[in-house]
């Protein structure tokens, strides 16, 4: 069970990508696991969406990325958050409470 | 803006690099297979297992690489396609805005292109031959000063000449030089050619064998001219020529039987060899080739010219390939050290001992052509600098016309901007969308500019008598496109800037912003400087151009008409023209209406002059270049015919009345050596090489000779019987009473008797070459009187819309000013001041710039000097007047303001 990436709120998978970022330079299966492991394997983020949403916050200016060595010694493609993606993280991060606190309040959970 | 500029970059890299970027992708998913699938192995399953399970994952994963790879373009595409429909949409609604800026830049962008592609095709485009690059002329520097020159009218020092002789050309082309090959072209000139029964003028060059194999021209037919046809004699099949593709399809039809026809060309025999190729059209731009022969085959075209031998006789333009490697600088080294040897070994016979040492003492100096080498060139480069200048001019007032055009929109439109800002559009969108509105408008007006140019260019071309292809090609595109991203940055820019900026304060007051008023105003000073600048320029020339015009030839020939027969052409040998010219004129002055008629060797005040030293006894202490006059070859009835008054002795009797040696002189020629004109009458002088002395029989008045801007140039006439005056080609001089057209259609059917067939004649007037020779001061004047009577148009229209839109920000003050009892003429004054303030600012900063640039027209000027004040000051009246015209219409609304509604609240 859990949630595919089509079934997240428009917006949330860029702020889990992000938010995972915050700890530091990982490459995109890393961010892939991470996110599983971190939802309490709620979220599964396909590669289908990962990439091109990597690619998509890259264009944005809030990703940078370097061709780097994995743990295995093999080549991968490292994502690191740039100063304007903190800030976005930040931003959207506030945005995304405001939303959970609205959605709490309306279903009547708190 | 940084964002967004960063962001374009980063998707124009990407485009640049679409294949680097898909091997990334592909790279980084292998990578992600291959981490995943160790992982699947760590938790118990097996290799191959592991694989599938990993693959499976991927999906499909062409499909959404492929969706990947979008993100870098698609949405941007998007968006800026979305803008694109959006900026039509609003251009379209505003039709009037949108008219009068598309017209605007059509008008500047038509006129730049034009000039510009006229620079090119006669200046800058490269000859279509093998490596241009490597061509370059010999010029002699430091020739001596034996003799006096004239350009335009206007006596020079020339102190360089593009012509060798054959023997030094030999000597070049023997030698081991800086040039690896040379080949030499003798002056082009219009010749007769009977192809096919059916008469042609085409330019003709005469060129060494040399000259098609260096170039590295293909023909398109048959073969070109090689180093085996220019020898003495002709090869054993005939003389041969090489036609252009434009005589081939003019001549021949284009028939492949064009290769090997037969033609004449000046009554010599020829044969077609081969067909050049259509881009191919010579060496010398401005100056179409049509016919090329060698220059061996002037044996038989000029047989008394004895070219080949005698050095004195220089006619060649020598160009060629420089070694590889070499610079035109160092190559002028070589040359210059060479030049003693090669100058020594083609040196003439007989010259003095200081003529010889300063022939010797001339130095070789190799400049680039890769564009070619023409005298048009020489002659049009600095016009065109002017028409660059005033253009670029031009550009810059649409530009800032609609910069100013857009500031008022921009203001007008805060409130849908702020909008649009409010529902979350980034300013760098709105930035995008305003930039796109001007670089919409920009494309309107490049693509009517192109058309306007395409007409403009052809017209100036023809006005300048140029043969030059002033079609579109790289090097224009590449201009228009650089005009085109000059008028959306100097026009877009800043009000796009300016608008996406404004919006925090934009909701909440309708002043607009202040900044963006003194930027318009300042655009409004720059547009005034620059149409004083071009409204004094147009107003020097038109009356330079009158002064030339009105200018007194000496002549008074309104009623005389001037026919140039080509009689050897139609059929009279050289030997039986004496005989032709006679019974024509008798013939001619048997016509009715006819009160005057004579032959002359040359049209007066048309393009040929010839001069000639003349010994006066008693003064040949003066040095024989100061002894040069101009030379006429004329019948009896010459001075009547023209109207040239005769001041003291007689005119010369008719030709059978005995052929003795005399001439007739001008006033200033008498003057100089006699104390007047009835002293001169009864000496005698002397020419050259001729020791019959010549008795003076006759003064008459100064004329000009070649050209209206000559102060008055010393003249001699001789009557065209004398030994060696005589020659084919001359001019008749009718003087008639009555209409001109059945005149001149009665001496053609004269000459068509005479001749056997109709010759080719070309019919002038002395005004009409009054008119060719300021050709040149005639199209800088019309051309910049429109230049600026667009620049007076648009400061105009700036000035009263500026004004505008301050009397509608400041309708409450004004309101509040007439309810305290301003006077209307007060209100009114105040605007009126503002607009003549602009206007005197924009004079001042006009006046700098012109006095600087001061002596650019100089040359062009006739009796009216640069700085002339009356002129200045009549165009600033003219400005400030316009101006004030300019700020009525919006000053007398302000007058007009009903208080009571204008404080009313919004």
């Amino acid at each position: 069970m859990g949630f595919r990436s089509a079934e997240l709120l428009p917006g949330t998978l860029d702020l889990l990508i992000l938010h995972t970022l915050e700890a530091g330079p990982a490459h995109g299966y890393a961010i892939m696991e991470a996110i599983w492991s971190r939802s309490g394997e709620l979220f599964r983020v396909e590669e289908g969406a990962l990439y091109p949403a990597l690619h998509r916050l890259q264009l944005k200016g809030w990703l940078e990325s370097e061709w780097g060595m994995s743990e295995a010694n093999r080549k991968a493609k490292y994502y690191q958050l740039t100063r304007e993606g903190r800030k976005q993280l930040a931003k959207e991060r506030a945005g995304w409470t405001q939303i959970a606190l609205g959605m709490g309040r309306v279903l009547g959970e708190c | 803006m940084n964002a967004w500029w960063n962001s374009l970059l980063s998707r124009l890299r990407r485009l640049g690099r679409r294949a680097q970027l898909d091997q990334d992708l592909e790279d980084e998913l292998a990578a992600h297979l291959a981490l995943k699938q160790q992982a699947l192995q760590a938790s118990g399953r097996s290799i191959d297992e592991a694989a599938r399970e990993a693959r499976v994952a991927l999906g499909n994963a062409t499909a959404w690489s492929e969706e990947t790879r979008e993100t870098w373009l698609f949405p941007w595409l998007e968006g800026l396609w979305q803008d694109v429909r959006f900026g039509v949409r609003v251009l379209a609604k505003e039709k009037l805005f949108t008219f009068v800026v598309v017209l605007t830049l059509t008008l500047s962008i038509g006129a730049n292109t034009a000039v510009f592609s006229i620079t090119n095709g006669l200046l800058l485009r490269l000859l279509p031959v093998k490596q241009p690059e490597q061509l370059a002329k010999l010029v002699l520097t430091n020739i001596a000063s034996t003799g006096r020159y004239w350009v335009n009218g206007r006596e020079t020092k020339e102190v360089e000449r593009a012509f060798v002789s054959y023997p030094l050309y030999q000597a070049l082309s023997k030698q081991e030089t800086a040039f690896s090959e040379i080949f030499g072209v003798a002056g082009a000139g219009a010749m007769a050619v009977d192809a096919n029964g059916s008469p042609h003028r085409p330019n003709t060059a005469r060129v060494t064998g040399s000259y098609f194999p260096v170039l590295g021209v293909q023909p398109q037919l048959g073969r070109l001219l090689t180093a085996a046809d220019d020898v003495p004699g002709g090869p054993s099949g005939g003389w041969p020529v090489v036609i252009s593709d434009a005589l081939w399809s003019r001549a021949f039809n284009r028939s492949p039987a064009a290769v090997g026809a037969a033609i004449a060309v000046e009554q010599v025999p020829f044969v077609v060899v081969g067909i050049a190729p259509r881009s191919f059209v010579g060496t010398t731009p401005g100056t179409a080739i049509d016919l090329w022969i060698t220059v061996s085959s002037m044996e038989a075209l000029y047989p008394k010219f004895r070219w080949r031998t005698n050095p004195g006789i220089g006619f060649l333009r020598v160009q060629g390939r420089l070694k590889p490697g070499l610079s035109p600088e160092v190559a002028t080294q070589q040359m210059t050290a060479m030049a003693p040897g090669l100058l020594a070994s083609a040196k003439e016979v007989g010259l003095s001992a200081e003529a010889e040492r300063q022939f010797l003492a001339m130095k070789m100096e190799v400049r680039p052509t890769p564009a070619g080498d023409s005298t048009p060139m020489k002659q049009y480069r600095p016009v065109l600098l002017i028409l660059l200048a005033a253009v670029a001019a031009v550009l810059l007032i649409a530009a800032t016309n609609l910069t100013n055009l857009l500031l008022a929109r921009a203001a007008a439109r805060r409130q849908e901007i702020a909008t649009r800002l409010a529902l979350g559009a980034t300013a760098g969108r709105v930035r995008q969308q305003l930039l796109i509105e001007s670089t919409l408008l920009a494309l309107g007006g490049v693509a009517g500019g192109l058309v306007l140019a395409r007409w403009l260019g052809v017209a100036i071309s023809s006005q300048l008598d140029l043969d030059i292809d002033t079609r579109l090609d790289l090097t224009v595109l590449a201009f228009v496109i650089a005009l085109l991203v000059l008028v959306v940055l100097i026009a877009g820019w800043v009000p796009a800037w300016t608008a996406s900026r404004q919006h925090y304060q934009a909701m909440r007051s309708s002043t607009g912003s202040i900044g963006a008023g003194r930027l318009r105003a300042g655009m409004i000073v720059l547009q005034t400087a620059l149409t004083f600048m071009l409204l004094g320029g147009s107003a020097l020339m038109l009356k330079s151009v009158q002064r030339l015009v009105h200018q007194a030839t000496g002549f008074d020939a309104q009623a005389t008409v001037l026919l140039t027969p080509d009689l050897f052409n139609a059929g009279i040998s050289r030997p039986a023209h004496d005989r032709a010219y006679g019974s024509i004129l008798e013939q001619a002055r048997q016509l009715p209406g006819v009160t005057a008629a004579a032959w002359t060797g040359m049209a007066p005040l048309g393009p040929q002059a010839q001069m000639i030293t003349i010994d006066v006894p008693g003064h040949m202490h003066v040095p024989s270049k100061d002894r040069m006059v101009f030379l006429h070859s004329v019948t009896d009835g010459y001075f009547e015919t023209l109207g040239i008054p005769l001041l003291a002795g007689r005119e010369f009797p008719a030709a059978s009345s005995g052929r003795r040696w005399m001439c007739v002189m001008s006033e200033d020629v008498a003057r100089r050596y006699y104390s007047s004109p009835t002293a001169a009458i009864g000496q005698f002088i002397g020419l050259p090489n001729d020791k019959e002395p010549i008795e003076v029989v006759g003064v008459v008045a100064a004329t000009k000779y070649t050209n209206v801007r000559e102060a008055s140039p010393p003249t001699v006439y001789f009557p065209s019987w004398m030994n060696g005056l005589q020659s084919p080609g001359m001019t008749l001089a009718v003087r008639h009473a009555g209409a001109r057209e059945p005149l001149v259609a009665a001496l053609q059917a004269i000459f068509r008797k005479e001749a056997g067939r109709m010759p080719y004649v070309k019919v002038t007037t002395v005004e009409g070459n009054v008119r060719e020779s300021v050709k040149i001061e005639r199209l800088l004047s019309s051309l910049l009187a429109g230049f600026a009577g667009f620049g007076l148009l648009i400061s105009a229209t700036g000035i009263a819309g500026l004004l505008a839109y301050a009397v509608q920000q400041r309708r409450r003050e004004i309101g509040i000013r007439l309810a305290l009892g301003s006077a209307p003429e007060a209100i009114r004054w105040r605007f009126q001041a503002q607009a003549l303030l602009l206007a005197t600012l924009g004079l001042l900063c006009g006046a700098g710039l012109s006095y600087t640039l001061r002596r650019v027209m100089d040359s062009y000027l006739y009796q009216v000097g640069a700085t002339d004040p009356a002129i200045w000051s009549t165009v600033a009246v003219v400005l400030l007047a316009t101006a004030f015209a300019a700020a009525s219409i919006p000053a007398w609304r302000a007058s007009r303001i009903n208080p009571m509604e204008a404080l009313r609240p919004e």
